[in-house]
């Protein structure tokens, strides 16, 4: 009986330091890489929400979401990518949007290397969920006839670059979904997938 | 006569001429000073900016976060209070991306105005690669889902904890030792888990005496992460979470180790306290599963966590020359009650939309060895988000205790809670 217990609390060591060596020898050291926003809008939307409201991007600053993001890796088994894709879009997304309702813009309509449906699967669909209708609480849904597709396309491209709150929301849209790689002419494409797709 | 005349002229040409042009430099130079000034100050600025930014881009950052709550509940069987104030300080200091230390504290007031301190937790987390971090020290037990990740007051959906969740029940709360976690790719699935080796629980038990027959039972398991190891054997568990996709999450837990009894009162808590010479060790076996679906405004969640004591290797003997005067029962247990402890919840919360509405039900049970301490709880709760993580909270609590003896305490709660 005692063999028997000897030997179960050694397998035990040893199964657990043999974990921890395969997972520190046999994994890449810590990564260098930058995060990607958009991977990280995606991941921030599928995993705070396991436990939590969502927090605003714009509650905290670079520095402090740095500090949270890591604790919050710890909190929810997140890896390592993705504390980096989320701390990228939370950074990049922590900018108040613009007060003013609509600020003109000039839209550079060229060179649209993504179809609408590609970026809104990409970068959207994090928040505005698969049917539009938004994928948690307080963010607008696109299928409503009243909804913000009711705005013309000049407001919205507007909105989309700028940034926007929409009135009830917990949290600001942050400019171009933040993702600073979309381009005018791909926020343009999306605006129309999601006009052929939502609009009533 | 002429050339006097002219002369004059001149001379007053020259005094106009300064006279103007005097006041005009004195003002550009006041002006070039006044621009100077401001420049200046805007340098001052911008290197005051420049300093904070370099600041932030140092190796260590300290942050603190927590959260904080105030209750107000009126019972049936009681008198209406501001009954809880609390304040949960988390304190957060990484070094460059590899390392984090974290704790919290909670300090909350007494009935009798006094303050109570806890140190929740205190670990120094190594983060070994993109998939492993190891900690050390005290941590919210990995074991089911709402103590390591559901308690704090801004997160919870309803006031009270879930029957058997708190302090007292079947829920593990924290573990002295050393952790694990991470998560990983399953296929197409994620996973993420958590591993720890620990000191363990101890044990209370309680002498009942009946018409003369005395006996020892196993009244509590402390789950309190210790710095101690009575038994010298340490207990092991973990927890490991599945997402097949995103909204639903389902995890498993376990844990195994000893424990050995380290308070004994005669008849309950509130009895004396009896001196422990000798006591066995007991098995001590967790098992859990819980789950977590969300869907557009939805959200289910239910856990289900089974603690169980087992048989002792021997019994428990008291200091026969240091028993209370007033205890009448024996010295020596050779047998000692022991049992299970096992709770569940289950919980719907539905944001109603374009409000800042939130419905919540939930439903939970304790059931231990000892029929006076079970019970049920049902909560019907209405929230409103002032924000997503400052939330008032109305609730109605129904408890039923499953002995006959035991009133019932029904209340109605209400709490503000703030997360930052």
């Amino acid at each position: 009986m005692k063999i028997s217990k000897f030997i179960t609390s050694k397998l035990f060591g040893v199964s657990s330091m043999a974990l921890l060596l395969s997972a520190t020898v046999l994994t890449p050291a810590l990564a260098e890489a930058k995060g990607d926003a958009a991977k990280g809008a995606q991941k921030w939307a599928n995993n705070c929400a396991r436990c939590h409201n969502m927090r605003d991007p714009k509650e905290f600053s670079d520095a402090y979401w740095d500090t949270t993001v890591m604790h919050m890796r710890l909190r929810a088994g997140l890896w390592g990518v993705d504390e980096r894709d989320i701390l990228a879009f939370l950074q990049a997304s922590n900018t108040p949007a613009v007060k003013v309702t609509v600020k003109s813009v000039s839209v550079d309509l060229a060179n649209s290397g993504l179809s609408g449906e590609a970026v809104y699967k990409s970068t959207c669909i994090a928040c505005h969920g698969g049917d539009g209708k938004g994928a948690f609480p307080g963010i607008p849904d696109f299928t409503k006839s009243k909804g913000p597709l009711s705005k013309n396309d000049a407001e919205l491209l507007s909105n989309m670059i700028n940034g926007f709150q929409s009135p009830g929301s917990p949290m600001a849209m942050p400019p171009r979904g933040g993702n600073v790689s979309l381009t005018d002419a791909d926020l343009k494409a999306v605006l129309g997938y999601m006009r052929a797709t939502f609009e009533k | 006569m002429n050339m006097k005349k002219s002369k004059l002229k001149c001379c007053l040409l020259a005094l106009s001429v300064t006279a103007a042009i005097v006041p005009a430099a004195v003002y550009a130079d006041n002006q070039t000073d006044n621009l100077r000034q401001q420049v200046d100050d805007l340098q001052n600025q911008v290197d005051r900016l420049e300093n904070t930014a370099a600041e932030r881009n140092t190796d260590s950052s300290f942050h603190m976060a927590g959260y904080g709550a105030v209750e107000y509940a009126d019972p049936d069987s009681g008198n209406a209070a501001f009954n809880k104030v609390l304040v949960a300080p988390i304190i957060h200091y990484n070094y460059q991306d590899w390392l984090m230390f974290e704790t919290e504290f909670e300090l909350s007031n007494t009935a009798d105005g006094g303050t109570e301190l806890a140190l929740e937790y205190a670990s120094i987390n190594l983060f070994l690669n993109d998939y492993v971090a190891l900690g050390a020290g005290k941590f919210l037990s990995p074991i089911g889902q709402f103590r390591q990740n559901l308690h704090p007051s801004w997160i919870n959906k309803a006031v009270s904890a879930p029957a058997g969740f708190g302090h007292g029940g079947a829920a593990p709360l924290t573990e002295t030792g050393l952790q694990l976690r991470g998560g990983f790719p399953l296929g197409e699935m994620r996973a993420n888990y958590a591993v720890y080796v620990g000191n363990g629980p101890t044990l209370a038990a309680a002498v009942e005496g009946q018409g003369g027959d005395y006996e020892l039972a196993i009244e509590e398991v402390e789950t309190e992460g210790r710095t101690s190891d009575p038994d010298g054997k340490k207990s092991f568990g973990g927890r490991l979470g599945l997402l097949p996709f995103p909204g639903l999450e389902i995890g498993i837990s376990a844990a195994k180790g000893k424990a050995t009894v380290t308070e004994a009162f005669a008849g309950g808590h509130d009895g004396p306290e009896l001196d422990i010479e000798s006591t066995g060790e007991f098995d001590y076996d967790v098992i859990g599963a819980d789950f977590r679906y969300g869907w557009n405004n939805l959200e289910l969640r239910g856990e289900y966590l089974k603690t169980e004591i087992g048989e002792g290797s021997s019994g428990v003997e008291f200091h026969s020359d240091d028993l209370p005067a007033d205890y009448a029962g024996p010295a020596e247990f050779d047998e000692v009650e022991v049992g299970q402890w096992k709770a569940w919840y289950l919980q719907a919360a539905y944001k109603i939309p374009s409000t800042s509405f939130e419905v919540v039900v939930r439903t939970s049970e304790l059931q231990t060895p000892h029929s006076a301490e079970n019970y049920s709880q049902r909560t019907l709760g209405l929230n409103y988000l002032f924000a997503p993580h400052v939330v008032v909270k109305l609730n109605y609590e129904i408890k039923d205790y499953d002995s006959s003896g035991a009133d019932d305490d029904n209340a109605v709660r209400v709490q503000l809670a703030y997360g930052f």
